[in-house]
């Protein structure tokens, strides 16, 4: 099997907070192939998008060991970190807030060559050109600032400055939702096309679970910092094993209005990630939690390619 | 309550008409939009950002914002009274008592220095009858337990209770002086999908229990599904199908509702591209003559930019404002 | 949403029409630009030399040859108030441009790093802020010793923590925008991120309060003066003129008026302005 383009070994990433330590990240492990979307859902707070931070060196990890193509890119500085960085690039939720301001779209797209300190200036140009193109921004709004366009087209410029370094892997942080559905769908398709073009590789954030399922091949659900489940895209949704993947997906509201799905409505709310106690952390919300819960939880491989963390996965499926 | 007329619904909007002005320009909001809504029964207002679903609901509270914007036409009748021509002590008695608004943000609509269940019994104490014998404070607890929040939190502030619950106590302080009409605007936009669960879930009990109607603004056809009657589809100001929630579902006729269908990626199917609406919204300072649609549907022909669209009507009710619906629901069904 | 004409407008022009919309703002600026250009051509424009003495003319009042009239040593006032002009209005604007720089550098320091950079910093500026304004430029000034530059000194030291936590405040609240990781994610150097990014979206606030604050600084420098610590005599500084002046009071009240109507011409002027440019320098504001 060829490398990996990403491997996560049992990341760990935590911060401090005045009332303890705040489990972000707890023990995360996966791989992405090259070309291959990883989905990762979950609620808000659930360390989803510190997570990807934490991979492309936003963040410090705590613990644990990253990999890019097979290269410990773990711990970086200096000369090592950029060239990693460019590698790895990402796209925000809000496209509002991810664009300076004050900098026309040109300078923005511009800004990573210039940084980078490779290209002359006739290549910026080429290479601005070429991206605004690809990623569908008309030629007369250069010269626009962010405040200018809608969502969707700002959302293209956050992409197209994601790529002007020519990355690996893109971590894609919500990038969808804070659009309108029709306009959602026009970014949701730019990705894909560029993804498969340039053979990209992605690691998609979301809550939304009809966006996750048609985008990724394979998918971590995460609950307070640790992966629940994860398996493939298809499996997930067939055939999904952990008590709150369940839940989850039961509660998607479904378009179907003569199937009406029979709902699990889960009681109670997320608890708090500051210094979890040892075992599920689902356990307070779950309808089949026991005494065992209580206990630190293991993942196991309950099909090929389908880990659950959860000790009562036989007796609940 | 009092005696029910079968055939006068108990709200009605017709050709309801918004402006506001923006910097020396006038911003078509809302453009004749007509509705109606029957006691008991749950009306889902559907569009994008922009397309006026809040002005609407503002408009019916006549809460719009006193600089810039206008009904500059149309009527709002609650049980036969126009709304739009009541003195304004008249209408404060009827928000709150008779009609109550959910907004979107859970976060900002509460009081941060106050306790929860003091902003719940202060909006009982500004409604109650004279010489009523309820205890706001009591009722106050009624409506926490009611919305499954426990009555000995009573005391706590507004950050010491999460997102779910807050927006649960917005529901508490809507639902406490027994509105007949709720605006619900987003209610569960800003929450996750298993508390949106909760919160759907109880706001389709309470009003089963109170026998409210309801008005809800949303931008997620899964939940329009899952709690709605009828549904409104709104684009631009104006609103392009309107019918049963199953004619809406079952035979969308409208392009623009047929492009929002399509535009949500299907849980049961594996594309690999979706159908996006190419094209954006139009700029509601300069709307498109006639179908403000055309200038993004791929039926579009010069008959859609003369002038104002007429709206069809089926029989039973399900209303369509495009030139070529018969073409467009021939191509869909086949 | 509106389609975007493609057209290259540079941000100076684009506050400048924006600013043009409020009439009271141009009028401010109106009234400060003619006073910087009396200030530039004073020699030319005075009618009389400001320290030549009329003796006939000893606190005459206003009258066709002596339009404000003349002071104890029969000097013409108008003269003196447009050679006075000269040093109120280079000390204002000196002392907050020195002011702007300092505060700036140590604000985006303390705003960007955080932590115990920001903590020590804001220790020492809390010192500094805990002397009420005016006794520190009167200490300053007392401890430098009464002229023109050590009076822009003292001037820019009292104004210097104001301008560091405003910015500080700005910088805390925009460093948690996305855009700030996205640059970082593309290995743009903290300097960079600083300079081109972060401070270009911090400035709308200083600079309001820098317009404001030459007119501030006018207002306490000519107290300086009236107290003896500031410009001294015979340079007929504003503040100094009306110090000069508080003795005839009673007798020629011109000696006062006329002194302390400039004063605050220039103040409400500039005033007028930065409110305009508070507006003006929102981009968030359509043209």
């Amino acid at each position: 099997m060829a490398t990996p383009v990403i491997e996560v070994q049992h990341l760990k990433k935590y911060f401090p907070t005045p009332r303890g330590m705040l489990h972000a990240v707890d023990d995360v492990t996966f791989t992405i192939e090259k070309g291959k979307t990883l989905g990762v859902v979950g609620e808000s707070g659930c360390g989803k998008s510190t997570l990807g931070r934490t991979i492309i060196h936003l963040h410090e990890s705590t613990e644990g060991k990253i990999f890019l193509n097979g290269k410990d890119v773990t711990r970086l500085a200096g000369k090592n970190l950029k060239a990693a960085r460019e590698k790895m690039q990402i796209v925000f939720q809000d496209p509002y807030s991810s664009l300076d301001p004050r900098k026309t779209i040109d300078s923005t797209v511009r800004e990573p060559l210039v940084v980078s300190g490779r290209y002359s200036k006739k290549e910026i140009d080429e290479k601005t050109e070429s991206l605004m193109e690809l990623v569908g921004i008309d030629e007369r709004l250069r010269m626009a600032y962010p405040h200018e366009l809608d969502g969707g087209r700002r959302q293209r410029v956050g992409i197209a400055r994601a790529l002007a370094l020519e990355p690996e892997f893109i971590v894609c942080d919500e990038p969808v939702s804070a659009l309108d559905v029709s306009i959602q769908a026009q970014v949701l398709n730019l990705l894909k096309k560029l993804q498969m073009e340039k053979g990209l590789t992605y690691m998609f954030v979301t809550h939304d679970m009809s966006v996750v399922r048609h985008i990724s091949d394979d998918i971590c659900v995460m609950y307070l910092g640790q992966v629940v489940e994860k398996c493939s895209s298809k499996e997930l949704f067939q055939k999904p094993m952990h008590p709150y993947t369940k839940a989850l997906l039961s509660a998607i509201p479904s378009t179907d209005i003569h199937n009406p799905m029979k709902r699990e409505i889960l009681k109670g709310e997320i608890t708090s990630p500051v210094n979890p106690k040892p075992g599920c952390r689902f356990a307070a919300r779950c309808p089949h939690a026991t005494e065992a819960c209580l206990q630190p939880q293991r993942q196991e491989e309950v099909s090929p390619g389908h880990f659950v963390t959860c000790c009562r996965v036989h007796e609940v499926n | 309550m009092s005696e029910v007329n079968r055939n006068v619904p108990y709200l009605s909007i017709k050709d309801l008409v918004v402006e506001y002005m923006s910097d020396g320009q006038v911003v078509h909001a809302v453009n004749g939009v007509s509705l109606k809504l029957d006691r008991g029964t749950t009306l889902g207002l559907v569009g994008e950002t922009g397309a006026g679903k809040t002005t609407i609901a503002k408009s019916i509270l006549r809460i719009l914002p006193d600089v810039g914007a206008k009904i500059t036409g149309g009527k709002v009748e609650l049980d036969g009274k126009d709304l739009l021509q009541l003195p304004e002590r008249e209408m404060q008695q009827i928000r709150g008592n008779e009609i109550s608004m959910i907004f979107q943000d859970p976060m900002t609509a509460l009081n941060p220095v106050q306790r929860v269940g003091d902003q719940i019994a202060e909006v009982v104490a500004l409604h109650l009858e004279p010489g009523s014998k309820t205890n706001p404070m009591e009722r106050a607890k009624e409506m926490l337990e009611i919305v499954g929040i426990p009555g000995e939190r009573y005391y706590d502030y507004p950050h010491q209770f999460s997102g779910g619950m807050k927006q649960r106590v917005v529901i508490a302080i809507a639902l406490a002086c027994n509105p007949n009409l709720l605006l619900a605007d987003e209610p569960t936009t800003a929450l996750d999908v298993t508390i949106q669960a909760q919160v759907l879930d109880l706001i389709g009990d309470l009003r089963k229990q109170f026998n409210t109607a309801m008005l809800l603004i949303t931008h997620d056809m899964g939940v329009v599904a899952q709690v709605c009657d009828t549904v409104a589809i709104i684009y631009a100001g104006s609103i392009v199908e309107y019918g049963t929630k199953e004619q809406i579902f079952d035979h969308p006729s409208h392009p623009y509702t047929i492009g929002l269908f399509g535009a949500i990626p299907d849980m049961n199917e594996d594309e690999i591209w979706l159908h996006p609406i190419e094209g954006l919204p139009p700029d509601p300072t300069n709307l498109p003559k006639g179908c403000p649609f055309s200038p993004r549907c791929k039926y579009a022909t010069e008959e859609c930019r003369q002038g104002v669209v007429p709206v069809s009507e089926t029989p039973d009710g399900h209303q369509c404002r495009c030139c070529h619906m018969e073409e467009v629901r021939k191509e869909r069904e086949a | 949403m509106a389609e975007v004409k493609a057209k290259k407008k540079s941000e100076v022009v684009r506050v400048l029409r924006q600013l043009s919309k409020n009439k009271l703002a141009v009028l401010g600026g109106i009234i400060f630009f003619i006073e910087v250009i009396v200030a530039i051509l004073a020699p030319v424009i005075a009618p009389y030399d400001h320290t030549a003495m009329d003796l006939m003319n000893i606190n005459a009042g206003p009258s066709a040859a002596h339009w404000f009239g003349c002071d104890d040593l029969g000097r013409d006032i108008f003269s003196r108030i447009i050679i006075g002009s000269r040093y109120s209005i280079t000390i204002g604007i000196c002392a907050i441009a020195i002011a702007t720089v300092i505060g700036c550098a140590i604000g985006a320091v303390a705003g960007y790093y955080g932590g115990w950079v920001d903590n020590i910093i804001m220790r020492i500026l809390d010192v500094i802020q805990a002397i009420p304004g005016m006794l520190l430029m009167i200490v300053a000034a007392a401890m430098l010793g009464p002229g023109f530059l050590n009076t822009i000194m003292a001037m820019s030291i009292g104004t210097i923590p104001g301008m560091a936590r405003m910015l500080r405040a700005q910088m805390l609240k925009e460093r948690g925008n996305e855009y700030i990781e996205a640059e970082t994610s593309i290995n743009c150097s903290t300097f960079r991120i600083i300079l081109s990014h972060l401070l270009p979206n911090c400035m709308s606030p200083i600079i309001v309060q820098a317009t404001m604050g030459v007119g501030q600084t006018i207002t306490l420098a000519a107290g300086l003066s009236f107290l003896g610590l500031g410009v001294q005599p015979p340079a007929p500084e504003w503040g100094a003129m009306l110090s000069n002046a508080r003795a005839f009071m009673r007798t020629a009240p011109h000696l006062v008026i006329f002194p302390g109507l400039a004063i605050a011409v220039t103040v409400l002027a500039l005033n007028l302005l930065g409110d305009g440019l508070r507006d003006a320098l929102d981009p968030k504001l359509k043209n």
